[in-house]
């Protein structure tokens, strides 16, 4: 198995796609603030995590893109299904801390302390 | 080679133009819909690849336009759309080839080769240089209006060579066009082909000769002067 960093490091030799990660973290940082949780506040979230899930897997960080998915997938449903079937903003927001983390965990030491510190920001 | 990369993800973009160049091909890229469409207008690529979602558009959208239009480029639809329906759009649509993201390079890498493999749907105008028309229905080489009969290798990388000519053709995509992935590759099988191909070419009196760069590749050019054959020339 080729070492995951090894394989960053081809496909992304600039760092451009790291930096592209660090602004989604901060994107998603603002997207989960305040009130209100309104269509176009979700219209954005969807599109960032639509973009991140096709992006991501594709320069090796599986994870992140696997957690865009469920983010992309769980507000589609919350957009397109009714009743029951409708996921809450609690899921939503609990996809969100999911990416977030996926995020930090992908992100080099220097972005997370660029960024002061995620929870309860 | 020439290939359109059409997609708005400039990180995407980016890593196709580094992975089809060092195929050897000539990459354009354009982000919009209509950058793609007038691109499309103007030059003949010999494979398009498009992203579904543009700022601009639908990539499906564009496809049927393309088509409508009456082109017949190979189109690759790269999309993170997943669900069967959107797949089947996209085929529906005039698309030769779907591929999800996240994808491997590997995988789109095959993708490209394979399409680029097919022959021209409706262009059945004759592909050949200098003394040389390829036959692609006999699998032959006519030099000098005489049959000259090729293994199927020989002729793949003949085809490829004439596609090509004048410009190097990198040994990894010759690798890439005449052998599958379970096929197993000898250090010297490029180069014996090569040789082989050489061989027969100027016998039969064909005034185009292979170029080697060395680490590099192959290039198909030319004579400046007809090559003395073995075979007779009106002598």
């Amino acid at each position: 198995m080729p070492d995951p960093d090894d394989e960053r490091a081809i496909l992304d030799p600039d760092g451009s796609f790291v930096q592209r990660l660090a602004e989604d973290r901060a994107s998603l940082t603002r997207l989960r603030a305040g009130e209100p949780w309104d269509a176009a506040r979700l219209a954005e979230i969807e599109t960032l995590a639509h973009r991140l899930a096709g992006a991501a897997g594709v320069f090796g960080y599986v994870t992140v893109g696997e957690a865009a998915a469920a983010l992309e997938t769980c507000v589609e449903e919350r957009r397109e299904k009714s009743g029951a079937a409708r996921p809450g903003l609690a899921s939503v927001r609990a996809a969100i801390e999911g990416l977030a983390d996926a995020l930090d965990a992908a992100l080099p030491e220097p972005s997370k302390e660029d960024r002061g510190g995620r929870r309860g920001s | 080679m020439r290939v359109l990369i059409v997609e708005d993800d400039e990180n995407i973009a980016q890593l196709l133009e580094r992975d089809l160049m060092g195929l050897g091909l000539t990459v354009d890229k354009v982000g919009l819909a209509e950058h793609a469409f007038a691109a499309a207008a103007d030059t003949d690529y010999a494979l398009m690849v498009v992203d579904l979602g543009l700022p601009d558009g639908d990539g499906l959208d564009l496809v049927r336009r393309i088509r409508k239009r009456g082109s017949e480029t190979p189109i690759l639809l790269l999309t993170a759309r997943r669900r069967v329906q959107d797949r089947v759009a996209g085929l529906a649509s005039g698309a030769d080839d779907y591929l999800v993201k996240p994808f491997a390079l590997p995988e789109l890498r095959a993708r490209v080769i394979a399409l680029l493999r097919r022959p021209p749907r409706l262009d059945r105008s004759p592909v050949g240089i200098a003394n040389i028309v390829l036959d692609h229905e006999g699998l032959e080489a006519i030099v000098e209006g005489v049959g000259l009969t090729l293994t199927r290798k020989q002729f793949a990388l003949l085809e490829l060579l004439v596609r090509r000519k004048g410009h190097i053709t990198p040994k990894r995509m010759i690798e890439e066009t005449l052998y599958g992935f379970d096929d197993s590759v000898s250090p010297n099988s490029i180069e014996a082909h090569v040789y082989k191909l050489r061989l027969a070419l100027r016998a039969a009196g064909a005034r185009a000769v292979i170029e080697t760069r060395r680490g590099i590749g192959y290039r198909l050019v030319e004579s400046p002067a007809p090559a003395v054959g073995l075979r007779p020339t009106g002598t």
